[in-house]
């Protein structure tokens, strides 16, 4: 993975195929949570990654037009009360807009929780959309940028905001998942990473011989497992969206154009 | 909020990514205690802070939405990172609604209510 860079009016990253795999399923599985129906590629993407039956002959939009996910803007304040989620992790993204005043935060769902979600959902799409390395490649070649070494993840500057936007919300959630609630428990995410890291050099080096003397029951060690792979996903998007934060900030300071272009 | 350093970690422009990032907490610093401007009846915006947003990316949202210069949004997000909290906004319910509405949508910990406090 390489960090983003400028590139004309674009911001481009290096994600190798299974890097974009990994955060598409992840960008999926949050927008889900916000109620939105499983992503999936456009009709006209011949080559598919084979993750499951993909419908075919939906017209462009064609579940959807029956039945609009986005209903009128008039319609999409609720008049009635909106439940705070139960999912820890989608409260997270869709907080309580009040610590002590119930009317506050009953009322402030009641008048954005439709608008909040249909914002991220398309965020995340966006962001999907974007990780979808058919895409790119074809984008990349008519930027003139080299498609060969790596699959370049390639945003205009003026959707940058949103992208970084989209990516925080993912964080959100994997940092939810993985119990995340203070600061000291970041730090100790990332020593365990370390560690974890580590000892996969080992094991390389051993050859296989790295769960021998492994006694935790299964259900402890599958569980260690999937919170390491969130993690380093997590940890992933966190470092991607930092290299970004740079150029966005830049781009305030009004550095944009020019200073960057002659550094190679 | 959290503050990726150091070396082989740091994500400039086309680096590297080596798999692992160190998380750093800022030492203490001295701030400026937050002066009030806020009468009693009015209706404050304050963001929270938590352990995922990036120092960065909170600089970015106070300048890039509320308009604030680079050192002022500086300021308020070290409040946030070090006091867990920051005033961002000041107005009638409304517009601190509004607000609040905003900094869910940047992804930032947001409550509105009345008076300074």
């Amino acid at each position: 993975m390489r960090a983003f860079r400028p590139a004309g009016g674009y911001y481009v990253a290096g994600l190798d195929r299974t890097e974009r795999e990994v955060f598409a399923t992840v960008v999926a599985d949050v927008a889900e949570l916000l109620g939105a129906e499983r992503f999936r590629a456009e009709a006209s993407d011949g080559e598919g990654s084979g993750d499951g039956p993909v419908p075919d002959g939906a017209p462009d939009g064609g579940p959807d037009a029956a039945h609009p996910g986005v209903p009128p803007v008039l319609l999409r304040m609720s008049t009635g009360r909106v439940a705070p989620p139960d999912d820890p992790a989608v409260r997270r993204l869709l907080p309580d807009a009040s610590r002590d005043d119930d009317e506050v935060t009953a009322e402030f769902r009641r008048l954005t929780d439709a608008d909040l979600r249909s914002t991220k959902i398309a965020r995340l799409r966006d962001l999907w959309t974007a990780l979808d390395g058919a895409q790119d490649a074809v984008r990349a070649r008519r930027l003139g940028l080299p498609a060969d070494d790596d699959e370049d993840l390639v945003v205009p500057r003026g959707d940058a905001q949103a992208l970084a936007a989209g990516l925080t919300d993912v964080r959100l959630v994997l940092a939810e998942r993985l119990g995340l609630r203070t600061e000291e428990d970041a730090d100790r995410l990332y020593e365990t990473l370390e560690a974890q890291a580590a000892a996969l050099d080992d094991a390389d080096e051993l050859d296989e011989g790295a769960d021998v003397d492994d006694d935790r029951p299964a259900r402890e060690i599958v569980a260690a497992e999937v919170r390491a792979y969130l993690g380093s996903v997590y940890a992933a998007l966190t470092w991607l969206q930092e290299s970004l934060m740079a150029l966005l900030l830049a781009d305030l300071d009004g550095g944009a154009d020019g200073a960057r272009t002659g550094l190679d | 909020m959290v503050l990726t350093v150091g070396g082989r970690a740091e994500a400039v422009d086309g680096s590297t990514y080596s798999g692992t990032v160190p998380v750093q907490t800022l030492p203490e610093q001295d701030v400026r205690v937050e002066e009030q401007a806020a009468t009693d009846d009015a209706w404050v915006t304050i963001v929270w802070n938590d352990p995922v947003n990036l120092m960065t990316y909170v600089s970015y949202v106070f300048r890039s939405y509320f308009g604030y210069p680079a050192l002022e949004a500086e300021r308020l997000m070290r409040q946030v990172h070090e006091q867990g909290r920051a005033v961002v906004s000041t107005g009638n319910r409304e517009q601190m609604e509004t607000d609040v509405q905003a900094m869910h949508e940047f992804g930032l910990w947001a409550t509105l209510q009345q008076g300074g406090r």
